[in-house]
């Protein structure tokens, strides 16, 4: 039974609740790190490696935390972690470091990472949200990889670097631009929403809940009280 | 008032936790990362002078140009810089190569910001130069803040190379 929810929790992430295509969070580094395949994948890696760290550590301390300073604590705890992750590609793959630049820092202010640790680790148990921070970083890296293909091969006519020869002459610039992967971005999320339509969650109800400050809103409109 | 004190405690000590994480990391890679670096200069000074051998990083000469951030000798009497200078974003990263006879051996580009990318390729027309040839060469229309710095960063690290061989007595 437990292994059926666990497996369940990794794929939602994938797919169902896919970070950066139906929650739309993080677009900052989908915008990006996208315009090549090989940084995009690295800058998923090194964000499920934050993900399901912090999303362990905030879980395993949730009943320690106190309300009133959660946030600055989860911050400090995401902080560490990319501080580390930094760290570690700095050293092993340096190349990896040069390509992703300030974006590896910016990890911290992932809204995913945050979003998480507020709306799933710190009410569940470890190990559940160790699958939860998998299952979105999965889902990171694969929207993130698969955004970066479309753009490098149709405006750069190569993949991870090599290029291809015969789409050389018909390469559209403007694609590894910022209104190129504007319009990829807003394409992958319409597709997405063809593909899942009808099962994957409203964004008003998740938006709502997910807000750190949901307890304190007073919009009228919003879904208060309902629940996941 | 027992409350504030729980919360600082609490955020004072998942700091502490998270400050201690982060040194041990720090200390493990260290000296990769400073090793890395090294290899990545030392690939660089071969790459524009191809013929040097053993290069020993040097104290700039005095009155260098602000543009020469470090210095380097090899047994032939050879030298390479590095320039840092602005083209048309900031810090563009020049490596320059100056045999003993003042003619440029290579030049590469090791980073920057410019938008259309000329200053990968700008430096190959420098080989072989001198002074004057070096100052000669033309800068690329539609890209010229980039390839005017870089022109001036070359003649630059002609100059300290000049400047060098005076301190160590090569030349008058």
């Amino acid at each position: 039974m437990k292994k059926n929810q666990n497996l369940t929790l990794v794929l939602k992430g994938i797919l169902k609740e896919n970070p950066t295509l139906v929650l739309v969070l993080g677009t900052c580094p989908t915008l990006a790190t996208t315009t090549n395949v090989v940084g995009a994948f690295g800058m998923g890696i090194a964000a499920l490696a934050v993900l399901v760290c912090s999303n362990m550590l905030v879980s395993l301390l949730r009943r320690l935390i106190p309300d009133a300073v959660r946030i600055p604590c989860y911050i400090v705890i995401i902080a560490g972690f990319v501080t580390v992750v930094e760290m570690l590609v700095h050293a092993y793959f340096p190349a990896l470091y040069e390509m992703l630049g300030v974006y590896l820092a910016l990890i911290t202010v992932n809204c995913i990472i945050l979003g998480r640790a507020e709306m799933f680790a710190g009410k569940n148990g470890v190990v559940a949200s160790a699958f939860d921070g998998l299952g979105m970083g999965l889902g990171f890296t694969l929207a993130l990889t698969v955004i970066a293909t479309v753009r490098e091969v149709l405006g750069n006519a190569s993949f991870a670097g090599i290029t291809i020869p015969f789409l050389e002459p018909y390469k559209l610039g403007f694609i590894v631009k910022a209104p190129g992967g504007m319009m990829v971005y807003g394409l992958m999320i319409a597709l997405t929403y063809a593909v899942t339509s009808g099962r994957a969650p409203l964004k008003k109800s998740f938006a709502c809940q997910g807000c750190p400050s949901a307890a304190t809103c007073r919009t009228g409109a919003c879904c208060e009280g309902k629940e996941a | 008032m027992k409350t504030g004190l729980k919360n600082t405690l609490v955020l004072v000590s998942i700091c502490a936790v998270m400050a201690l994480l982060m040194a041990i990391t720090h200390y493990a890679t260290s000296p990769v990362i400073a090793e890395n670096e090294r290899k990545a200069t030392q690939k660089a000074l071969q790459q524009v002078m191809p013929e040097g051998v053993n290069f020993v990083s040097v104290l700039l000469p005095e009155g260098a140009p602000d543009t020469v951030t470090e210095a380097y000798r090899e047994d032939g009497g050879g030298c390479v810089f590095k320039l840092k200078t602005t083209g048309y974003g900031k810090d563009l990263i020049i490596m320059c190569g100056v045999d003993a006879s003042g003619t440029v051996t290579g030049t590469v580009c090791l980073s920057s910001s410019e938008t259309l990318g000329f200053e990968k390729t700008f430096g190959e027309q420098f080989v072989g130069l001198d002074r004057t040839g070096a100052a000669a060469v033309d800068t690329v229309a539609g890209a010229t803040k980039t390839t005017t710095a870089y022109r001036a960063a070359v003649a630059d690290a002609l100059r300290a190379a000049q400047m060098l061989r005076v301190t160590a007595g090569e030349v008058q």
